[in-house]
């Protein structure tokens, strides 16, 4: 059954495609501005990030420098139970020899397994795709990095201070990449996607037909980290 | 022969509920000079930026954790932002700064928050994750 406001919804957008004709690029247009910071995040988006592996070099670290510096974290000699919001994976095939370098995040996917087993919904998806760790309710039981195929999240061992003032980030909570969505809230982008030296990180709205992204991602054959898990990831990979 | 007598009866439990009452009474007084008006009221500075709070002090007093609670969930959760109501901008606008011109964290006794919590010895979580200070201008930071 269709309710209230779907039917408007849709009626309003029929309504708006007949009277503007092919008025359907001003409508994209309308929506891929800002949103404004009253209003709450919009379902319309889904927003993602495409990675060409085949230009991300070897030993390049510009994207965790520039994560490290835009989120405040850092290394505290922990070994593997530093915090990591991003890592470089290089990877060489035994046979051929031939080797890929690419970085490794959140991949912010539409059925994401750290939400399906979090006990208290700390670990949510936003209605725009991003997935994240509400650190209020997080109660540090590290389900969802057990959980998690990609190794993204990490737990904070370490008393911190000096956070920046848009991370908020404590001991005793889980966390990972959160697209920036600090900037992507106020128009912006991921800080790793602006830092990389090659362009090779393309950040956008895969709802929006025209957005870079889309258009990229229709001109190549992108694949996701694990499809056979059809998770639907937010992050994709090109030459891998 | 013994004789049920309920006067009698009466009589010991009015005596056990009034004993019982006295002392209650008595736990519940509170000792000379320890009432809440003879303690001082702890005063914390105001913001020098703005003319008033988002809303009146005896509001805030009473309220702003409940703000403070309503609000991260709008925030984090629905994304709807609205000026004045985060506590980035309660930290921007009733910070302490001491002789050096430096922003005092709240692991200092004058920090805003601590006027109040020290007092009502009530200790907060906000700053295990948060900042408690306004972050540095790159200016300052240069410094």
């Amino acid at each position: 059954m269709t309710d209230r406001r779907t039917f408007l919804k849709t009626a309003l957008a029929a309504g708006g495609a007949i009277a503007i004709g092919p008025g359907l690029f001003l409508v994209a247009e309308a929506e891929a501005e800002a949103r404004p910071a009253d209003e709450p995040f919009s379902a319309k988006q889904r927003w993602g990030l495409l990675i060409d592996s085949s230009r991300c070099r070897t030993g390049c670290t510009s994207c965790v420098e520039a994560c490290q510096k835009e989120q405040g974290w850092h290394s505290d000699n922990l070994g593997a139970a530093d915090p990591q919001w991003i890592r470089k994976v290089e990877a060489t095939d035994p046979r051929s020899g031939a080797s890929i370098s690419l970085p490794v995040m959140c991949q912010h996917c539409a059925h994401p397994p750290c939400v399906d087993v979090c006990p208290t919904g700390a670990s949510f998806r936003r209605v725009d795709g991003i997935v994240q760790v509400d650190r209020h309710l997080c109660i540090g039981c590290r389900y969802c990095m057990m959980a998690c195929p990609y190794r993204a999240r990490s737990f904070v061992h370490e008393a911190i201070q000096d956070q920046r003032t848009h991370t908020p980030r404590g001991k005793g909570c889980v966390e990972a990449c959160n697209l920036c969505s600090h900037r992507v809230d106020t128009g912006g982008g991921p800080a790793c996607a602006e830092a990389c030296p090659e362009g090779a990180m393309v950040f956008g709205d895969l709802n929006d037909p025209n957005s870079a992204i889309s258009l990229a991602l229709r001109k190549h054959h992108a694949v996701q980290l694990r499809p056979d898990l059809k998770l639907d990831n937010g992050v994709q990979y090109l030459g891998i | 022969m013994r004789v049920f007598r309920p006067f009698l009866l009466f009589i010991a439990v009015a005596v056990l509920l009034v004993g019982a009452g006295t002392m209650l009474a008595v736990a519940e007084t509170p000792a000379a000079g320890l009432t809440p008006s003879n303690v001082a009221e702890p005063m914390p500075t105001a913001s020098a930026s703005a003319a008033h709070c988002i809303m009146p002090t005896p509001f805030m007093r009473r309220n702003h954790m409940k703000l403070l609670m309503h609000d991260r969930r709008m925030e984090v959760h629905d994304g709807v932002r609205i000026q004045g109501h985060n506590l980035e901008d309660c930290m921007t606008c009733h910070v302490v700064r001491d002789a050096q011109g430096e922003a005092v964290p709240i692991t200092d006794s004058r920090h805003f928050c601590n006027k109040c919590h020290a007092s009502a010895a009530v200790s907060i979580d906000c700053f295990s994750c948060h900042r408690s200070t306004p972050e540095p201008t790159s200016a300052e930071a240069r410094r």
